[in-house]
């Protein structure tokens, strides 16, 4: 178990040849950093004192090379320590992750997500970077020390030996201080994790928190940690600076004895001048590894601290404990005998309770709240361990079983079921891929076929949902080539049917109209612009497009516009702009209502306007709609003008073909078959032309090409456009469009349905000879409810063992038994009249919910 | 584009010289709202925000407007056209009274929501101006004493109605179209 190993296997037992080449280096690195030193001696003693220049070059090329190769060495072998490190850290990430995920479930009851994440991320992290150098560093370090050490014995024996004696004494004090350093160490691993769970609480609560103004509780509730971290931190600092000082201290004693006892001997001639500053330099040289090891020490410390402290955590042996074997796929009969399941000594959730289930039976477990239903789902699930031989599959233990066995046998719904962040398809299909992940290739189940996800889609009632989606996405322009290269179709088939249908319910792109339900901004660009100088923001103060508008004598109107539209929203709301409804008829947004009022202030008495306001009253006029704001009415000629500098935009800085476009529009709104125009030339531009795909619209804006009118057709008109998809065989194209949704962390963009619809379908497509449904429908409407109850009475029984529990009990009435449950123990078991004629609890409880 | 299009893009007038003259769809809607009983003595900043947040919305010939048995949102003030309200009993609709422009009806359901006792239909093209009863309750919150006095006379209209009914009943004159005028 990879909790058990101790730090150093780590190092020793893995990447061995590896290490051996790293060793090899520093070798040749401690020679190479000797050997300048035995130059220098000889510079000064043969070339300078015998005044031979030839010498003196040889010596000091030689002094360059080998610290020039010395420092090439010290280089790779950092280099190749730090990708040994993170190497090995990989490796204790993989494993201990894998280990994690399979302890058990109870584990994580009791085990905040912090703690994991922290242990995970940060802690190991340091560990990573002690694991590259834990050989290498002290044996450089050692090797080097000896080597100085050695040649400075070598070069004086006495002078060596009182030099290097101060050495030893400081290691009887560092341990003492690292003792402490360690324990404090300890308690801020613990007090980071404790902090990183109410963090990741607060997260993951924040509605929550935000629900009951809980910011304050919260910080609270932290308050202390951080408070605690701090003064850890501080106390450690103290330490470990001290561990340096003292270091420090012990250093600068050697050059003082240097000096005394070598100046002594250079006096009386016993020690030559040359020798001095070879000892020297020796001395200084000798300093380096020496801090090198105390800093190893120090960082082994600190590593040894972290990593017994996040394996110890994780000390658990996993559920499985290798007695279980893998049977393969069974028929689903499934027998609980005289079941008991108690978390603690005193607390018993279930008593005695005994079923069976034949395959493809159904099964409603009902009763009180708090009456163990859940977990005895869980217990038929294996999610919670169970007692030897109670619970029986296919007549085996069910505690023999793998868990790839139970996974593929038994698909489980629970009551609050968890969505992974992604897009839809890969939460529909997560099960079967994690199947498919463990068996392999070539055992693995075929993968759900498009018409099979397709069916489950449609039976849990999630294909609104999906289509809808689908229809308010961008178009994948890579995966979907078919899709826009039949969109000119698509628009035609559309526009036909709206023609009958409702004439009304779209304002086309039509390029020679002015058009009342989007901004001006959009009436004057009319089209896509990939290019931040004219994103709605910047266009106001975008020099091109300034001169355009007063080229096309739109300055003065839009000024005008834009004031009028700032000085009837803050008389009209003035006195509501705390309430964001009343914003829905103004292009002021609520945020920006007091930016604008000073504006309007600064107007009425008559004080000039700078340049930024000037900016944000032309940023007002071009968000204007003419149809949805209707506090400002425009002029007559507006429409006229806004329609002149729209051909000029399309033409000096869109750089495309107004007339060609002109004439593809006319022909599209007869229903003929326009000339593909040439592409525009600015290649940021793409004008709203009917055979143009619009990169920066949903699919669904780009089939209607158009503003709806009223918000509430827009379900009405994606219906239309869902039929015309599905008569040119493109329903495909919009249920993928669909899939590929992103829910978001935890499912958060999906309604509390669509997460339950998702996690049923996600199961159903296991296709598993067991289905447990836990309260799975409880949050869907009664419609939602009833189709997938019919599914399952339809096409599951007598394919699928169904356990349900079941809030509602009318609809129990087509389940094959039902056993109604009390305070852990069941009360009552029958068929739905069975037990209605009986006239006990479950008849109570039915006559209750009416 | 057709005369309907063009009629459904507001907030685009003229005045009879053909000059540029600004006259907003709030301006209109506020000349439709101001002489209406239910706000006579209602500051005039309170009906402009009616007149804000009232929806227009344009019907063709034989739109239904609401259906008996649906659920009230909100209320009707006919701006242009004429409507026809009637009761639908046994799959037999029984035609009541004609509404038409300056007419203000299903204002109860200012006040709360119900379910409506008739159908309204469009007899031919028809704009109306509608209340919501969420816009009413945002706009009552803000200033409640003075959206008091609006519900005060709601429900006095309403009891108005209530005493000419009773008093059609005493008559004992119960024609249908009379008990269609009650509502
Ligand atoms: N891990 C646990 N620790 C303590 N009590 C638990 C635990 N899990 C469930 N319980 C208790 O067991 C009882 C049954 O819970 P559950 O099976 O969820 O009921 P339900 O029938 O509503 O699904 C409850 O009273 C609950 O408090
Ligand atoms: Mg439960």
């Amino acid at each position: 178990m990879i909790t058990q190993k101790p730090l150093f296997y780590w190092v020793l037992h893995r990447n061995r040849l590896f290490q051996f080449f790293l060793l090899l280096l520093v070798g040749l690195g401690i020679f190479f950093r000797i050997f300048p030193l035995e130059m220098q001696k000889r510079i000064i003693n043969t070339a300078i004192n015998l005044k031979k220049q030839n010498l003196l070059f040889l010596y000091c090329g030689l002094y360059i090379g080998a610290v020039i190769l010395a420092g090439l060495l010290k280089y790779a072998v950092n280099v190749m320590q730090k990708h040994l490190g993170q190497k090995v850290l990989a490796e204790i990430r993989t494993g201990l992750y894998q280990h994690i995920l399979l302890l058990p479930l109870d584990f994580f009851r009791r085990t905040q997500p912090g703690t994991v994440i922290s242990a995970m991320s940060s802690e190991l992290a340091t560990i990573g970077h002690f694991i590259g150098g834990a050989l290498v560093v002290p044996i450089t370090g050692i090797l080097t020390l000896l080597t100085f050490a050695g040649y400075m014995l070598h070069l004086d024996f006495r002078l060596g030996l009182v030099s290097l004696g101060v050495y030893p004494l400081e290691l009887l004090i560092l341990p003492v201080l690292q003792r402490r350093y360690n324990e404090l160490n300890m308690q801020r691993i613990d007090t980071t994790r404790s902090m990183n769970d109410l963090i990741s609480e607060a997260v993951s609560g924040i509605q929550e928190v935000r629900g009951n103004a809980g910011h304050k509780t919260e910080s609270e509730k932290i308050a202390p940690y951080i408070a605690g971290l701090f003064s850890l931190a501080g106390r450690m600092f103290i330490l470990k600076y001290g561990i340096k000082w003292v270091n420090n201290l012990f250093q600068n004693f050697g050059p003082f004895l240097l000096f005394l006892i070598g100046g002594y001997l250079a006096i009386h001639g016993d020690f030559t001048l040359g020798a001095l500053v070879a000892f020297l330099s020796a001395y200084e040289k000798i300093y380096d590894p020496w801090k090198e090891i105390i800093e190893y020490y120090q960082d082994f410390q600190d590593a040894k601290v972290r990593y017994r402290r996040v394996m110890e955590y994780f000390d658990i042996v996993p559920e499985s404990d290798g007695k279980e074997e893998c049977f393969g796929p069974v028929k689903g009969k499934l027998e609980v005998q005289d079941l008991n399941y108690s978390i603690n000594p005193h607390t018993q959730l279930l008593r005695s309770i005994s079923l069976h289930l034949e395959p493809g039976e159904h099964l409603a477990l009902v009763g009180f709240s708090g009456s163990g239903k859940s977990t005895l789902a869980l217990l038929l699930g294996k999610l919670y361990p169970c007692g030897k031989g109670q619970i029986r599959l296919d007549g085996r233990p069910l505690h023999t079983f793998c868990r790839k066995d139970i996974a593929r046998n038994i698909a489980f719904v629970s009551q609050h079921p968890f969505i992974f962040n992604g897009s839809i398809r890969e939460n529909l299909l997560y099960g079967c891929r994690s199947l498919a992940l463990l068996e392999g290739e070539e055992a693995a189940l075929p993968m759900p076929d498009t018409s099979r996800m397709e069916e489950i889609i449609r039976e849990t009632g999630l294909l609104d949902d999906i289509m809808r989606f689908g229809f308010d996405s961008l178009i994948d322009e890579k995966k979907q080539e078919d899709l826009l290269r039949n969109l000119y179709k698509m628009r035609m088939a559309v526009r036909q049917r709206l023609m009958k249908e409702s004439r009304q319910a779209v304002e086309f792109y039509e390029a020679g109209h002015f058009l009342h339900y989007v901004s001006i901004y959009q009436n004057i660009l009319f089209g896509d612009i990939r290019d931040a100088a004219f994103s709605p923001e910047n266009i106001a103060a975008n020099p091109r497009f300034l001169s355009l508008i007063r080229d096309t004598e739109l300055s003065d109107t839009l000024m005008h516009l834009g004031l009028q539209l700032a000085k009837e929203t803050v008389l009209l709301i003035g006195n509501v702009q705390d309430d964001d409804f009343f914003f829905r008829g103004t292009p002021v947004l609520p945020d920006e209502f007091d930016l604008y009022k000073e504006i309007t202030e600064k107007v009425r008495r008559d004080k000039e306007l700078e340049q930024a306001d000037k900016t944000r009253i032309l940023e007002l006029a071009l968000r204007y709609i003419p149809a949805r704001h209707r506090i400002a009415a425009m002029p007559r000629s507006f429409a006229q003008k806004v329609l002149n500098a729209r051909y000029r935009f399309i033409q000096e800085i869109g750089k495309s073909d107004v007339r060609n476009c002109l004439a593809a529009t006319e022909e599209f709104m007869k229903g003929e078959n326009p000339k593909i125009p040439e592409p525009a030339k600015n290649k940021n531009y793409t004008m709203f032309c009917p055979v143009q795909y619009l990169r920066s619209h949903t699919l669904l804006e780009n089939i209607l090409f158009g503003t709806p009118r009223q918000e509430e057709q827009i379900r009405k008109l994606r219906n239309i456009v869902a039929d015309v998809l599905a008569g040119e065989g493109f329903s495909a194209a919009l249920i993928n469009a669909g899939l590929a949704f992103q829910v978001g962390s935890k499912g958060d963009r999906l309604s509390g349905g669509q997460r339950q619809k998702i996690a049923i379908a996600r199961a159903l497509l296991k296709e598993s000879p067991v289905l447990i449904m836990d309260e799975a429908t409880a949050s869907l409407d009664n419609a939602s409810q009833a189709r997938i109850q019919k599914y399952t009475e339809k096409k599951l029984r007598g394919k699928t063992g169904l356990v349900a529990v079941i809030h509602r009990l009318d609809i129990t009435s087509s389940f094959d038994r039902i056993l109604v449950l009390r305070e852990g123990t069941i009360v009552e078991t029958g068929t739905y009249a069975e037990l209605m004629e009986k006239k006990g609890i479950f008849y109570e409880l039915a006559r209750g919910e009416k | 584009m057709n005369l309907q299009e063009e009629k459904n893009n507001p907030a685009e007038y003229t005045d009879e010289n053909g000059e540029e003259e600004y006259r907003s769809e709030l301006s209109e809607n506020m000349a439709a709202l101001k002489n209406l009983p239910i706000f006579s003595g209602i500051p005039y900043e309170i009906i402009r925000l009616f007149a804000y947040t009232a929806v227009r919305k344009i019907f063709s010939a034989g739109d239904r407007v609401f259906r008996q048995g649906e659920m009230s949102e909100e209320a009707y003030l006919i701006l242009s056209g004429k409507v026809r309200l009637y009761t639908e009993t046994h799959q037999k609709s029984f035609p009541l009274q004609v509404l038409e422009a300056k007419d203000f009806f299903g204002y109860m359901a200012l006040l709360a929501q119900y379910e409506w006792p008739l159908s309204c239909r469009v007899l031919e093209d028809t704009e109306i101006l509608l209340l919501e009863r969420e816009s009413f309750r945002k706009i009552l919150t803000k200033f409640p004493e003075k959206c008091i006095l609006v519900a005060e006379r709601l429900v006095q209209m309403r009891m108005k109605r209530m005493k000419e009914h009773m008093q059609v009943l005493m008559e004992e004159k119960e024609s249908m179209e009379k008990i269609g005028n009650m509502f």
